[in-house]
């Protein structure tokens, strides 16, 4: 086995990161949310660099259309159909055997969002809804905890470090969570994993740069790349002084306020969502959206979307039943996948 | 009145047909957030909610500057300013 000391030499060499870099990367320890295409590129970033501690975390499991981007994950994984989570720990633990990989299969909500970020110094999202989100925000800012807002959609995506106290968070840039449907998701849009990789890139470095100290390398504002069209921008963004999360201590996702409410139908096999922003989905562009997944079609009152073993039943407002499942992790994965939340 | 450039990003830019840019001519932000109500209504549902306010995912930058907090009407523009909007973006 190769010593920890050549292993990150080019590393070492790195000014801004230097041995006493190393040290601090060593002794990190990192919360990521989310395991699909932004997380494993991150948890690899973060892993090579040797975060001493990595607490990986997705409620999913690895299918076939996830390859394309999903890089930790293979064919394997989907015949063996491992959870995300468990399927990253083999990879990471195979990438770097020094650090601590902490795979956690779970869903994150309000109720466990406390044991989720418990002991850590540092968030970093990898998640694909809004919902979650907000969520880590509250819970980041009530703790105090940087995190790394990440997404990416088609191609173009978002990148946004939020150091509670010291710059914009989360709410300050997007202050209400869009309703259901009304952006897209890499379900509907398409996503291309070049952009992915940028995204998860500068998710990472924006990672190294908290956890080695170096706060005034730090990007001061939102940035947004789209490869595709060759743009990269960044936008400086004060705080917003009547901030519901940072400056008035308003947490409504931790208090579960504003979380979506779920309910397992009894009997039925299935699992009703209700948002927790009502919509007023526009079904002729949701119809057009789904078709290339699955046998769709819709009246005035609802939208029925068939695919795999799922039928899922739209109203304009949001709600939906989704068929197929009584497990709640399930279903909100279904939604947050083909609605967006 | 000036003229001014306004820039979409990929997932706007598809319900103008693909076109991610576009000239009007205004003199304030009030003045260009009214004629994209007024001209291009299929945008306009995705930007503003139903009483004309920017929707709260809904990003607007006059050149660099986030006009969030900002009173449009104060906003004065001037030939060769460009206007960006941007929504959050969720996939991951």
């Amino acid at each position: 086995m190769t010593q920890p000391a050549d292993r990150y030499s080019r590393q070492r060499l790195f000014p801004p990161i230097g041995d006493e870099g190393q040290t601090r990367i060593a002794n990190a320890r990192v919360a990521l949310i989310g395991c699909g295409a932004l997380g494993t590129h991150i948890a690899q970033h973060l892993a090579r660099a040797g975060v001493g501690y990595l607490r990986v975390v997705d409620r999913d499991f690895v299918e076939l259309d996830n390859l394309q981007r999903q890089v930790l994950f293979d064919e394997d994984d989907v015949r063996e159909g491992l959870p995300k989570a468990v399927a990253a720990e083999r990879k990471l633990s195979r990438i770097n055997s020094t650090i601590t990989i902490d795979a956690r299969v779970d869903d994150v909500t309000a109720r466990n969002i406390g044991s989720i970020l418990d002991a850590v110094d540092l968030v970093i999202d990898g998640t694909d809804n809004f919902e979650t989100r907000y969520l880590l925000n509250d819970a980041c800012v009530d703790r105090k905890l940087p995190w790394v807002y990440g997404g990416v959609v088609a191609s173009h995506g978002m990148v946004l470090a939020v150091r509670p106290g010291q710059s914009p968070c989360f709410a300050c840039v997007i202050p209400e969570m869009p309703p259901p449907g009304s952006t897209g998701t890499c379900d509907t849009a398409g996503v291309i994993g070049p952009a992915v990789g940028i995204v998860a890139a500068l998710e990472a470095t924006e990672a190294l740069k908290i956890i080695v100290g170096d706060h005034e390398s730090l990007s001061d504002g939102l940035t947004t790349i789209d490869p595709w069209r060759n743009q990269f921008r960044t936008f400086t963004m004060p705080r917003n002084p009547d901030c519901e999360v940072c400056a008035k201590g308003n947490y409504r996702f931790l208090r579960a306020e504003a979380t979506s409410a779920t309910s397992v139908l009894c009997g039925r096999n299935a699992v009703q969502i209700t948002p927790a922003t009502a919509g007023s989905i526009d079904f002729a562009q949701m119809e057009q959206q789904l078709s290339a997944h699955g046998s769709v079609k819709h009246n005035a009152y609802l939208l029925r979307f068939n695919v795999d073993e799922f039928e899922c039943t739209l109203f304009p407002d949001g709600r939906a039943v989704i068929k197929g499942t009584d497990e709640v992790e399930r279903a909100r994965a279904f939604y947050a996948k083909y609605i967006g939340s | 009145m000036a003229t001014v450039r306004i820039e979409l990003p990929s997932l706007l830019s598809t319900l103008l047909s693909g076109q991610e840019q576009f000239d009007l001519s205004a003199g304030t932000l009030a003045e260009a957030l009214a004629a994209i109500r007024a001209d291009h209504p299929t945008l306009a549902v995705h930007v503003f909610d139903e009483s004309g306010e920017l929707r709260q995912h809904v990003l607007c930058f006059h050149n660099d500057v986030n006009t969030r907090w900002l009173n449009p009407h104060d906003i004065v523009l001037t030939d060769g300013d460009t206007l960006r909007f941007y929504q959050a973006v969720s996939g991951g």
